[in-house]
């Protein structure tokens, strides 16, 4: 059973990023990106995800979005959970607590390309410690492009894992550099700007690699069931 | 609204090019072959494999530091090393590692998928190699890795996420990764492999999530897999009979092998420790004895079949793991092993047959049952009706965890690392569902009334000596030529001990408990002491009165005074 909801953001709630490509797209919304926008969208409980979110670049966005969440599933989020959080000021600087709520951010999924190279585009958000995506999902593990783009006016940088070791790069104001990583599937590898607290405040984020493992890995069993 | 002009962001790097680490280490790795391995105590300057050779004695014939001068010894360098960022396990890893050491270079792996090479004079870090590993990885006993192979100019190491890597042994480059487990299915990798011949062999971790348990062996130049041998039989196979004929209770039946065995090349025979079954402790939804849970398998090095094994508790109820090692030595002209089990008794094997040749306890308190001399297991104590809390000794990290015992060819002493801890356990059926703990009880372990101690037992299982210890002892013991036994305490301290009386004759006190397994080695003529020193992972289990003991994260290096170079680091 599942309850719909239509959220609609108002106009021109969104600030222009500047010099954005967009190599991923939304897949839910469930914070905020300035604390001028409200009606934020939902999130869902099951991995059935529906109403996707497209954006625009200009200030004139709409965003439709149509999000569903399965009653009574264990462990989903409850249906305002957008709603208390931003509320309660977890989803932005400064507000409830210090910084904002770890992984309240924007989920978005890499692009895969012909050869099954993957990139995404991650930008740091004006004045609120987060990176957006904050969550980007990759359909399988291997390689993956990634254009870090610092939009906020204090220096960050970006730690990422990778298979042989971790990419580090500088993200000084204003500033754009493409990393690439190796990332073995599936499971959930976090990155972070690690410097000062910008990880307590914000700037942790995942990197979700979804699939299997090859079947020559797998255990010689019939299907097993899952939680 | 003026328009603001990006500019490039600097080029990303390694961050492990952000460190003193040089990038290369000296190719000493390339002449590692399996011969030498083969013959590893004749280069005692040396600890070329995990156990220091393929008997798993944990003994080296170095006597510079002995029992007239080990008072004088004195840290040499220490090597120390903290994650950036979230990792998986973060309040559960720990630094369990066995050092190889080649010819002046020390190879470790860390928690978290680390690799280093060591200069191991100095300590002076070469290279490092860093595998992501998914934070929400299956781990029932914390982030934990216990060491690397080094053969044929490769760095072997298992990764938290079930791969199974080469490095190149002089910059740290992945040469060959292959995926050996499932991760979805709970399944992980913690063990040291052990290079046999032209393979490398891993078993894989994940009972307690309710896996199948393999040992598998891969090509070392490849990494094609040659063959994998489970540890739990498919109905129709040797062994099936101990499980039930309807349901899928061997599918899920565990029997993991996740310490390192040991080799014999006579017998071509590995012998490996297989873990407990799954359930752990709800063994009504698996009757039988549950072959080959809890056993020493014995497993043809070429063909991955099981020749024989001995099954040291059958139909297990207290999560008796049989993982720890196998010590390979002789008595009375025989091939005899001697394994010091979870359930408090040591097992000694014909290890050409399996013959049971000796069993004898090594701890004070058994209360779960009861092995007789001839082999007769009586359990008296047990997880048995839904809800109701019995209490056992020793609890389920056993009266030793996997933590190794070490045997001298000096003194035909046993040294073993002995806890003495009880539990308390209440069956509670649950479902099985891949990737959930399968344990079928609520588990609390005793966090009082509790002791630890090294003893050493003499090959007929007369307990020589005792050095006794307030606190469970948790790590490894090594032996040396220098009549001298070293262990490390959970409160962080690491003692030298006199082998033949068990006088403490030395101690340092690093900071952190101790879970690891020491070595020593000797480079321009100097004799060092290794310890990697790094409270954690399943701490709940095997001594939660230090639960809130300090992680730490270095490798401590001791040497005597004279000549000592800590120039490493810039």
């Amino acid at each position: 059973m599942f309850q719909r909801r239509r959220t609609r953001w108002p106009r021109g709630t969104r600030a222009r990023r500047p010099g954005r490509r967009r190599h991923w797209r939304h897949q839910s919304r469930i914070d905020h990106h300035d604390t001028e926008t409200h009606g934020d969208t939902e999130t869902h409980g099951d991995t059935e995800t529906h109403g996707d979110t497209e954006t625009h670049e200009d200030t004139e966005t709409h965003e439709d979005t149509e999000t569903h969440e399965e009653v009574g599933s264990v462990a989903t989020l409850t249906p305002d959970r957008s709603e208390l959080l931003h509320e309660l000021g977890l989803d932005r600087q400064n507000v409830g607590m210090l910084g904002r709520l770890l992984a309240t951010g924007n989920i978005g999924r890499a692009e895969e390309g012909p050869d099954g190279r993957m990139s995404a585009e991650i930008h740091i958000v004006p004045d609120q410690l987060v990176w957006d995506p904050q969550i980007l999902v990759l359909p399988h593990g291997g390689d993956l492009d990634i254009e870090f783009v610092n939009d906020d006016q204090n220096t960050h940088c970006a730690l990422v894992p990778s298979n042989g070791d971790s990419q580090w790069m500088w993200l000084p104001n204003y500033s754009r550099g493409t990393m690439h990583v190796t990332l073995d599937g599936p499971g959930q590898y976090w990155f972070s700007s690690n410097i000062g607290n910008d990880e307590g405040r914000g700037l942790i984020g995942a990197i979700v690699v979804m699939g299997d493992v090859p079947a020559s890995a797998r255990l010689d069993r019939p299907p097993q069931p899952r939680p | 609204m003026t328009a603001i002009e990006y500019r490039q962001a600097p080029p990303p790097v390694d961050f492990g090019s952000l460190t003193t680490a040089t990038g290369t280490a000296p190719p000493v790795a390339q002449g590692v072959t399996y011969e030498r391995i083969l013959d590893a105590r004749s280069e005692p300057q040396n600890w070329l494999t995990y156990y220091g050779a393929y008997d798993g004695q944990r003994y080296s014939p170095l006597d510079q530091i002995d029992t007239q001068n080990v008072q004088r010894t004195t840290l040499a360098w220490v090597f120390s090393f903290s994650p950036q960022g979230l990792h998986a396990g973060q309040s559960t890893y720990a630094f369990e590692n066995s050092p190889i050491v080649v010819d002046g270079v020390m190879y470790v792996s860390g928690w978290d998928g680390w690799v280093w090479a060591l200069d191991a004079k100095t300590g002076q870090l070469l290279w490092q190699y860093k595998h992501a590993i998914p934070f929400d990885t299956s781990l029932c006993c914390g982030n934990v890795n216990r060491g690397v192979a080094v053969a044929h100019g490769k760095v072997f190491v298992c990764t938290l996420n079930a791969h199974v890597l080469a490095l190149d042994a002089t910059t740290g480059a992945c040469l060959w990764d292959v995926t050996s487990g499932d991760v979805r299915a709970g399944e992980s990798l913690t063990v040291a492999p052990l290079v046999v011949k032209d393979r490398v062999v891993v078993g894989s971790s994940g009972g307690e999530f309710g896996v199948r348990g393999h040992l598998d062996a891969y090509d070392v130049e490849t990494g094609e897999r040659v063959w994998r041998c489970y540890t739990i039989p498919k109905p129709g196979e040797p062994g099936s009979e101990t499980w039930p004929a309807e349901g899928e209770a061997w599918t899920r039946g565990g029997g993991n092998c996740w310490i390192t065995g040991t080799f014999d090349p006579d017998t071509n025979l590995l012998y490996w420790g297989t873990g407990n079954p799954a359930p752990d402790f709800d063994g009504e939804v698996r009757p039988g004895d549950n072959l080959h849970t809890d056993s020493v398998i014995a497993v043809d090095a070429d063909t991955g079949e099981i020749r024989w094994h001995y099954q040291c508790t059958p139909h297990d109820l207290w999560d008796y793991d049989s993982n720890m090692e196998c010590i390979l030595f002789e008595q009375d002209g025989r091939k005899l092993l001697a394994h010091f089990d979870k359930n408090g008794y040591c097992f000694v094997l014909d290890r050409t047959n399996g013959e049971r040749v000796r069993i004898f306890p090594f701890v004070d308190r058994i209360t779960w049952g009861e092995i007789t001399p001839d082999g007769q297991v009586t359990a008296r104590i047990y997880p048995d009706e839904e809800g109701v809390e019995v209490h056992f000794y020793p609890g389920p990290a056993g009266a030793k965890e996997w933590t190794h015992a070490a045997y001298s060819q000096k003194t035909g002493l046993f040294y073993v690392p002995v806890q003495d801890t009880g539990a308390r356990v209440a069956r509670r059926r649950r479902e099985f569902k891949e990737s959930i703990p399968y344990w079928g009880a609520a588990v609390t372990v005793d966090a009082e009334d509790m002791a630890g101690s090294i003893s050493a037992f003499n090959a007929s299982g007369e307990e020589v000596w005792r050095w006794r210890n307030d606190l469970p002892m948790c790590a490894s013991v090594l032996a040396t030529a220098g009549d001298l036994v070293f262990a490390g305490t959970p409160s962080g301290k690491f003692v030298a001990l006199d082998a033949r009386s068990g006088e403490l004759l030395w101690q340092f006190n690093c900071g952190s408990g101790h879970h690891s397994s020491p070595c020593t080695y000797s480079v321009d003529g100097k004799q060092y002491i290794a310890v990697p020193v790094g409270w954690g992972a399943w701490v709940e289990g095997f001594l939660p009165g230090m639960m809130g003991g300090p992680h730490g994260q270095a490798m401590f290096v001791f040497s005597l005074p004279e000549g000592q170079d800590s120039s490493g680091g810039r």
